[in-house]
């Protein structure tokens, strides 16, 4: 399947001059399996520039919530394929208290609308994820519950041999250190283990983190911790916190690097999320 | 949400260290790969308490207690140790105990009971018992809670 990074940012957009390599669009990434169906993990601002890109639409698109924060939905309302009248779109999410069209309607709909869902040209379905394990195209779609604040999910989505686990908000080492976990006690190692690419949560320096402890996200430490833990062949460290220059983020990538290297990881097997930044697995 | 959704969080094994203890009781060469979000969240605020307290997953198996020097122990044999008395001087019933009857019913329980600490010592604990509801009302477990009555918490 081939991968593609269409938004890496968390929390809000962060444009600017200061944030242009690593990119300042929210979540949202763009998996195409090897039969050609299109999956997109997360609609964040990301996908705004993915639906231009999509034009045509090479067939069905299936887009795969983890949660409904803003960041990971706002992108919906400016998906072209959403008003083309000839597309076929899913939106996946996790179970909740409420319909997943009607919670998703809160923003899409006035007065932080112009358009309200039940207009929406393409008449998209909202379907919230069918079991632990369900088939989209060539894939198996695997989505586990994870500690996030709120209804998360993490999923797992394997084509032949690759697979693909995504957890891009999620702070496993919430109560105590990895360390002292056993694995089946640790949130979302179980969607993780042994992917050929695991995109992970690292919005916060190790510093960072003392301040915003429960606040769902991943420190530096722990998701190296999470990636070693996994076994995933290979790591992009992702939800970039907004403030986090592209200087700061180079700097945060060399130290994952170096404490990868003393941990014993492979070369090249950790790296800074990138927007634009597209893979092959 | 119905049962495949509640399966959303995987499935049940065994337990864990930290602070207090929490042992598993479950054959770890059947456990499945991951505990529910439920009980991965329970788990990590009882890490955190200085209460003894232990956890059910869905299935009613243990997963973990919360004293030190508990072995890997059935609920079964727990009370048989332990060996809890109601205010009247009679035992209580396995299936009477909180965490049974939070289990079965899906409620919360309260109750006093007597019990006893190692060889000799006894104690009036408080016990508390909740059900763990997921999304959609899936059933995921339930966590009992002790409050000696009779001695300061350590």
């Amino acid at each position: 399947m081939r991968v593609r990074l269409w938004g890496t940012r968390g929390s809000v957009p962060a444009p600017g001059a200061g944030t242009a390599r690593y990119g300042g669009n929210t979540s949202c990434v763009q998996v195409t399996l090897s039969d050609g169906t299109t999956i997109v993990l997360d609609a964040g601002t990301g996908i705004r520039a993915l639906g231009l890109a999509l034009d045509p639409p090479p067939g069905p698109i299936h887009i795969l919530l983890t949660h409904l924060h803003l960041d990971h939905i706002q992108g919906l309302l400016f998906f072209t394929p959403l008003f083309n009248p000839g597309c076929e779109v899913t939106v996946w999410g996790p179970p909740t208290a409420g319909s997943l069209e009607r919670l998703i309607g809160r923003y899409l709909s006035a007065p932080l609308s112009p358009v309200e869902v039940r207009e929406l040209p393409s008449g998209p379905a909202f379907l919230a994820c069918p079991g632990p394990e369900w088939q989209i195209g060539q894939a198996q779609v695997h989505a586990r519950l994870v500690l996030h604040r709120g209804p998360t999910l993490g999923y797992r989505i394997v084509d032949g041999e690759s697979s693909l686990c995504y957890l891009p908000d999620h702070e496993p080492a919430l109560a105590e250190s990895l360390d002292h976990v056993e694995d089946e006690w640790i949130s979302g190692l179980g969607v993780a283990r042994d992917a050929s690419l695991l995109i992970h949560d690292c919005q916060y320096t190790d510093q960072e983190y003392a301040m915003h402890r429960g606040w769902g996200h991943s420190r530096l430490s722990d998701a190296l911790d999470f990636a070693t833990r996994s076994g995933a062949k290979r790591t992009l460290f992702f939800h970039h916190d907004p403030l986090h220059t592209d200087a700061l983020l180079d700097e945060l990538g060399e130290q994952a690097a170096d404490r990868w290297r003393e941990r014993g990881g492979g070369e090249g097997a950790i790296a800074m999320a990138m927007e634009g930044g597209e893979l092959q697995i | 949400m119905d049962a495949s959704q509640g399966a959303l969080n995987g499935g049940a094994g065994p337990g864990a260290v930290h602070g207090i203890r929490l042992v598993s009781v479950t054959d770890p060469s059947s456990a499945p790969t991951q505990q529910s979000l439920q009980l991965i969240l329970a788990r990590n605020l009882l890490s955190t308490l200085s209460s003894p307290a232990f956890i059910v997953d869905a299935a009613g198996h243990s997963l973990g207690i919360a004293y030190e020097e508990t072995r890997k122990m059935p609920l079964s044999e727990l009370r048989t140790r332990m060996g809890p008395i109601d205010a009247d001087g009679h035992p209580i019933a396995e299936a009477e105990l909180p965490t049974a009857v939070a289990h079965r019913e899906r409620r919360p329980v309260h109750t006093t009971a007597t019990v006893r600490i190692g060889q000799e010592d006894e104690r009036v604990l408080e016990m508390l018992a909740l059900p763990l509801i997921g999304p959609n009302d899936t059933y995921e477990g339930a966590v009992g809670i002790f409050w000696p009555r009779d001695a300061e918490l350590e």
